[in-house]
């Protein structure tokens, strides 16, 4: 059986925060449109990196125009998304061994840039940061924030969706029909239904992020994307308060990152083939923690939860066609600012726009500059409003680390507890089913469900039955089989000590007390794949 | 301090030696960290489950065809009798009796709705699955789906539907683990007031499977009595832990252990040794505010491998030993830990110490390296107790053949 | 984070810590140590706006049973003690019931001119109901007698024997000194028994109850002064026997674990501390116990306080009683007594308390002992209200025993 074919005005490539942005935006602009993604929202760079709300001073001295955009909308997201925010702070430190004159150019740079900043006395940013290295000569506070790039997803696209856009996950883009000059239709794969689905459209926006390469080469136009790959060490607790940088060039380990519960450490920099490559090499999670433990020595004895790669789409307007294969060498050095293409120009391609590099604090403003530009090829008088309207949910102030605990303190849910170590409750696992999320994967995503140091240990079996008490269909116990294989992938770089008695513990449970096997799951589920998600 | 044997560890091989070489005539100490396996396992005894991933019927025979160098081979396997007849000596006279033998594995219902290759079971998960079956959830309890496992044993070909049984009005209601409510069922009045409601949720079976919760202070007196009150059957499904059965077998040995005079030092891990040639002088324990040196005669680890604690996985790929220091095989790094598979071989499950077949841990010539020192269950290399099922069959025949080597001899 | 919320990392979630906690047994108001220490310690950074959102966390009495059981070497109970801290911070520091149970020395100051009729006030009912309704202490818990004379006035008039082969100085605590000058002679007359001339030195309240309470800044002030009063003797005669369990455990490890209290002189006093039964087992050990013990015709059990077993010197009570001839010892059962030191005559934790000292009192109603030993006195004071028999520190016995040989 066919399903009908879908019209709209815009087809949205990519389930990135710029590509949803860009739906929101039009949405809000009373266009309709529909974003494709291959597999789930924020499964790309948006879900693979360390979670840094930018001040902006990380670009303070090389880069002021990236700092400016980055203070601009560290201010706005904190306006209209603050429930996806975590008002942390942050500090720049310098160590001995780091440049004294690097610090006075950050101080100039981010005054320069708008950047409110505030030097702490050694004393004060002890007080404020208890496990901050002893030896640290200046602390500079910066209004950097934490950001939970997936709670920023779901919010612009429930605003986008209640707008009458649509959002298609799980549809990769297969290619386009094109009639001269124009792209008359998008072809897509449901990968759920397994069969081929045609978008018609009037314009097309790629925001497929460190994979728009691919789509312009699909559209039949030339557009060359730098995967420059990071690798980010997860540690099982927060050791933080706010983010704490090293007051130095940007190199390697030299940001931690606090994330709800736990600390990212970032990050390295390596042009590679594909952005599709996520591998974590051993050397670079030692190097993480080396580096990282000269900010906050207690790192270097802690517990690594995970660790995993994305890659920053970088665009670099000048590198020649077809030379996207590089690999190797720092990627540092490429802007981090954002460039809007108008392939009608550029490349002949009437009703095309790309939007490429930027970096996720700024997906708002991305998305404003190219819908800016569409808007007035569609003659769309509507201004953008995506920096006054609020999002859903905002109404609830920033994020607090400690919300989810006062809440089942509050109901004293203690007893309703599915995940403990992210403190999900029953009521929440229910809802979430009840809103037609039937995979433990979705559940992860959506609840943090599994996110903590005993890495679904109780959390995913209880969620699979709870799973089985909802629906007679499926196998609920093949399902967590897959689900544990798929957490499993990739880990080994990252377990020793704490971790390694844990994975040990787990395995005797679920293989040695429950006699689980996996045997239905296949063998490729080894490697670990792009659609999994950090 | 002084003792005359020190036992390291309180997981199933620690528990099992210590109380051996009391019966055997030492006077022992036993010193942990903290609890060992058998809060966590089944609450049963795995001999030999698997061989290759496939499943041993005949556990004992079996044993011939693992490799050399494996835990049963170095003991022998009168070792492996002597050390399951112990054990169903022992806890049939605490109360808990085990049923199975050596001759035949059988499969052990889990929460998950699989049958769990083992050898002995204890009575209240050693019933019959057989025409229909009842998967009884108690209301509120997380850690039992009984759909989930009811599904998993329909596949298996047997007759089962989920059900929940309410449980009445007790001073938990908000919240609750498995340890309470079986601590609620050790109580006559809280069993005669679930009863019914039990019995109602599993009408028209023949038999309940219900989770490992029916008691845990009073043996399997509750599970009994439960099954009389409700006129079926009921199996206990083996669940995460907290392992009520294991918390039952615990407490057994925690009163053996009592009678026998044998001291605990519970909660203050074994730090080190102290040497003189190849003997042990002392083990040095943490204390409150200084190292506590005990002098012994005997060492005998029973730590437990990298799960147990007994064994550190380091950042670079190589293990130690935690106590004193013996040779631990590594890894060229740490990659080599663990399999590509979660539910795969996990090579780190296998480290272990290398001993001789008088269970002394040995050098990398291969030469005994201290010689009243032994080692015991987890700690000892060559096997991997979950991906086999012989965690307790390895603690109880090595315990045996440790009792055997240290019995007290009339002149001590 | 000090060194003992780090240990968090450890934490695997195996759930053993939750099968000896006595409190998450008896209440489900409590959720046990998992869920307050490890796991809601990553919820704990410091950086929100509001209270600390953890009030449950309030019914954790530090028994200290948990990272006993923990396999990992988690501290459950210290996270629990460092993050009740921070909400009684947040509240704005103790309420005044706490200050006021919190600094037994000072009630000891101003009770005792008058003990006699504060003694009499105290064990009217009419009274306790008054003081259960404005401060919150309950009318059945155990409060101890204080007495007309300290320990230290005793001691005073204390002649040292001649003859003596070694010096030992006598940390004895606020419950010697203002409630039970008795023990305090006990100790005294037992080590000299042994041999040991006794000093005593200079000192105020180790300041423990304040810290239990929470009120850390306040428990530095009184742990820093005792500190610099116990110094000298750490160096000289280098060994400092305490006879209170708890107070002992917080000189050898509190100010360190909880207080971060990590200095040289912090260091070299805690080294030097000894539990009063574990010095006297390590004579014996050298073999220079005196075992000249007349017998004691008498069954008793032992209760060993559940701070006890923090000390990590096993049960060297147990060792010293089974040398007394005809003293047949049965040894408790139960992990904690319930009291666990002033969370039982809170008024809202009164009852936990007893619920949980519920196996102790049982065992002792089956058994029928003719006396009860115990080292720690506020185990002891609730032990004897509750079942109505004499409860006694193992040095009474020993001397006792000494005496009559």
């Amino acid at each position: 059986m066919t399903t009908p074919p879908l019209e709209t005005d815009v087809v949205v490539v990519g389930g990135g925060v710029t590509g949803v942005a860009v739906l929101r935006d039009l949405a809000l602009r009373g266009v309709h449109a529909i974003l494709v993604e291959r597999f789930d929202l924020g499964t790309g760079t948006s879900g693979r990196w360390h979670g840094l709300l930018h001040s902006g001073a990380r670009y303070a001295v090389r880069d002021q125009e990236s700092a400016r955009e980055c203070i601009e909308e560290n201010t706005t997201l904190r306006r209209i998304a603050p429930h996806t925010i975590e008002d942390s702070g942050g500090l720049f430190v310098l160590l001995p061994g780091d440049d004294e004159a690097y610090a006075a150019q950050f101080v100039e740079g981010c005054r320069a840039s708008g950047i409110p900043t505030e030097e702490l006395s050694t004393a004060a940013a002890h007080r404020r940061e208890p496990l901050l290295a002893p030896d640290v000569r200046l602390a500079f506070a910066v209004p950097d924030g934490g950001i939970d790039s997936w709670a920023l997803l779901r919010s612009m696209a429930a605003d986008a969706e209640a707008r009458g856009c649509q959002v298609l996950v799980r549809h990769p883009i297969v290619g386009v029909e094109r009639t001269g000059d124009r792209i008359t239709a998008v072809r897509v794969h449901d990968a759920v239904a397994g069969q081929d689905r045609t978008i018609g459209c009037q314009w097309v926006v790629n925001a497929a992020g460190a994979w728009a390469g691919d789509v312009g080469r699909m559209a039949g136009v030339p557009l060359t994307m730098i995967a420059g790959k990071g690798v980010m060490v997860v540690m099982a607790s927060r050791y933080v308060r706010g983010v704490v940088n090293a007051c130095r060039k940007p190199a390697d380990g030299d940001i931690i990152v606090p994330q709800h519960q736990v600390a990212i450490l970032g990050t390295t920099s390596e042009q590679v083939p594909s952005a599709d490559d996520i591998s974590v090499p051993p050397a670079d999670v030692d190097r993480m923690i080396d580096m990282c433990a000269q900010m906050v020595p207690a790192i270097a004895s802690g517990r690594v939860l995970r660790a995993f790669a994305g890659s920053r789409p970088l665009y670099r307007p000048e590198a020649p066609a077809g030379n996207g294969g590089a690999s190797g060498g720092d990627t540092r050095e490429v802007s981090r600012t954002f460039t809007v293409l108008d392939h009608a120009s550029r490349d002949g391609l009437d009703n095309m726009f790309s939007i490429v590099g930027g970096k996720l604090t700024t997906c708002r403003q991305m998305a404003e500059a190219v819908v800016d530009r569409l808007a007035e090829r569609m003659g769309v008088t509507e201004p953008c409003r995506t920096a006054t309207e609020v999002l859903p949910g905002a109404d609830h102030g920033h994020h607090e680390l400690a919300a989810p605990l006062a809440r089942v303190e509050q109901d004293q849910a203690y007893g309703e507890l599915i995940c403990e170590c992210e403190l999900v409750t029953r009521g929440q696992v229910r809802e979430a089913v009840a809103s037609g999320l039937t995979e433990l994967e979705d559940l992860r995503r959506k609840l943090r469900l599994g996110y903590g140091p005993c890495q679904a240990a109780f959390c995913a079996w209880r969620a699979a039955g709870m799973l089985a008490e909802g629906s007679e269909e499926g196998d609920p116990v093949a399902g967590l089989e897959r689900f544990l294989e798929e957490r499993w992938r990739g880990q080994q770089s990252t377990i020793w000590g704490d971790q390694a008695r844990q994975a040990l513990l787990n395995h005797a449970i679920y293989r040695g007390i429950f006699d689980l096997r996996g045997d239905g799951v296949p063998d490729e589920a080894a490697a670990v794949s792009p659609e999994d998600g950090a | 301090m002084r003792a005359d044997v020190v036992v390291v560890g309180t997981g199933p091989a620690g528990l099992a030696s210590a109380t051996r070489l009391a019966e055997a005539g030492r006077q022992v100490l036993l010193l942990a960290r903290g609890n060992g396996f058998t809060h966590w396992g089944a609450g049963s005894v795995d001999v030999l489950g698997r061989i290759g991933g496939e499943p041993v019927e005949r556990p004992l025979e079996a044993v011939d065809r693992l490799p050399e160098g494996h835990p049963y081979h170095l003991v022998g396997q009168a070792a492996v009798r002597d050390g399951l007849d112990w054990f169903s000596r022992f806890t049939a006279a605490a109360g808990l009796a085990h049923h199975g033998d050596l001759e035949h594995n059988r499969g052990q219902v889990t929460a998950f709705g699989t049958l769990r290759p083992t050898c002995l079971v204890p009575e209240p998960a050693a019933g019959e699955l057989g025409g229909r079956v009842a998967v009884v959830n108690f209301a509120g309890f997380r850690d039992f789906s009984p759909a989930l496992c009811a599904q998993r044993l329909r596949q298996a070909g047997i007759d089962a539907t989920p059900a929940s049984a309410p449980l009445p009005a007790w001073d938990h209601d908000r919240y609750f683990t498995g340890v309470e409510l079986a601590r609620a069922i050790d109580d006559a009045g809280f069993r005669r007031r679930l009863a019914p409601g039990l019995a109602r949720a599993a009408a028209g079976a023949d038999v309940a499977v219900v989770p490992a919760v029916l008691g845990v202070g009073r043996g399997h007196e509750p599970w009994a009595d439960l099954q009389s009150l409700v006129g079926m059957p009921l199996v206990e499904a083996a669940t995460t832990p907290p392992s009520i059965p294991g918390l039952r077998l615990f407490a057994a040995y925690r009163a053996r252990l009592e009678q026998l005079g044998v001291r605990w030092q519970f909660g203050f891990p074994a730090v080190g040794v102290e040497r003189d040639g190849d003997r042990v002088t002392a083990v040095r324990s943490e204390g409150a505010s200084r190292v506590q040196a005990t002098r012994c005669q005997e060492l005998v680890l029973a730590t437990g491998g990298v799960a147990g604690n007994g064994i550190e996985a380091n950042r670079d790929g190589t293990l130690t030993e935690r106590v004193a220091g013996l040779p631990v095989d590594g890894f060229g790094d740490r990659l080599g830990f663990l399999g590509t598979r979660f539910l795969g071989d996990q090579p780190l499950a296998a480290a272990g110490v290398r001993v001789d077949g008088e269970l002394r841990p040995l050098d990398a010539s291969g030469a005994p390296l201290l010689a009243n020192v032994r080692c015991v269950g987890g700690l000892l290399a060559g096997h991997d107790p979950t991906v086999e099922g012989s965690r307790e069959g390895v603690a109880l025949a090595t315990a045996a053949r440790v009792a055997d080597l240290l019995a007290a001899t009339p002149a001590r | 984070m000090l060194h003992v919320e780090q240990t968090a990392d450890h934490c695997i979630k195996c759930n053993v810590c939750n099968t000896v906690c006595p409190v998450s047994a008896v209440t489900d108001l409590f959720p046990g140590p998992k869920y307050e220490g490890p796991q809601g310690q990553r919820f704990r950074a410091g950086i929100d706006t509001g209270d600390s959102p953890d009030k449950s966390l309030d019914y954790c009495s530090a028994c200290g049973l948990c990272t006993q059981a923990c396999p990992e070497g988690v501290m459950v109970a210290e996270i629990n003690q460092v993050a009740r801290s921070r909400l009684v911070t947040d509240r704005g520091g103790l309420k005044l019931r706490d200050q006021i149970i919190s600094r037994p020395s000072l009630m000891g100051l101003m009770a005792r001119p008058v003990a006699p009729v504060a003694n009499a006030v105290m064990a009217a009912k009419p009274v306790r109901v008054l003081v259960e309704k404005a401060m919150g202490v309950h009318r059945g818990a155990a409060m101890p007698k204080f007495s007309a004379m300290t320990l230290r006035s005793w001691a005073r008039s204390h002649r040292d024997p001649a003859g003596t082969t070694r010096t030992v100085a006598y940390f004895h605590g606020c419950a010697a000194q203002e409630f039970e000058p008795e023990v305090g002679a006990a100790v005294v007359r037992v080590l000299e028994r042994n041999g040991a001339r006794v000093t005593f030195p200079k000192q105020g309240c180790c300041g423990l109850p304040l810290v239990s309470n929470g009120d850390f800044d306040a428990g530095r002030s009184y742990a820093t002064r005792l500190v610099r009063q116990l110094r000298g003797s750490a160096d000289d005669p280098g060994v400092i026997v305490a006879n209170s369990t708890s107070c002992g455990m917080t000189l050898k490890a509190k100010y360190r674990e909880l207080l971060g209290l990590d200095d040289a002189d912090t260091r070299a006093v805690s080294q030097a501390v000894y539990d009063i039964c574990e010095y006297l087992v390590g004579l014996d050990d050298d073999g220079s116990l005196n075992r000249s013990f007349a017998p004691i015709r008498a069954r008793a059990l032992y209760h060993p306080p559940c701070q006890l077993m923090a000390h990590g010197v096993g049960l060297p009570a147990l060792d010293l009683l089974a040398l007394v001839p005809g003293l047949e010892i049965e040894r408790s059962r139960a992990g904690c007594c319930g009291t666990a030191g002033t969370y039982g005559v809170k008024v809202e934790k009164y009852q936990i308390a007893m619920d949980v000292g519920q196996t102790l009192f049982d065992q002792v109603a089956a058994s029928r002992p003719d006396f009860i030993v115990c080292d720690s006195e506020t185990c002891r004071w609730h032990i004897a209200k509750s079942t109505g028999l004499p409860v006694y520190h193992p040095v009474q016995v020993l001397d006792r025993a000494y005496a009559t040989a």
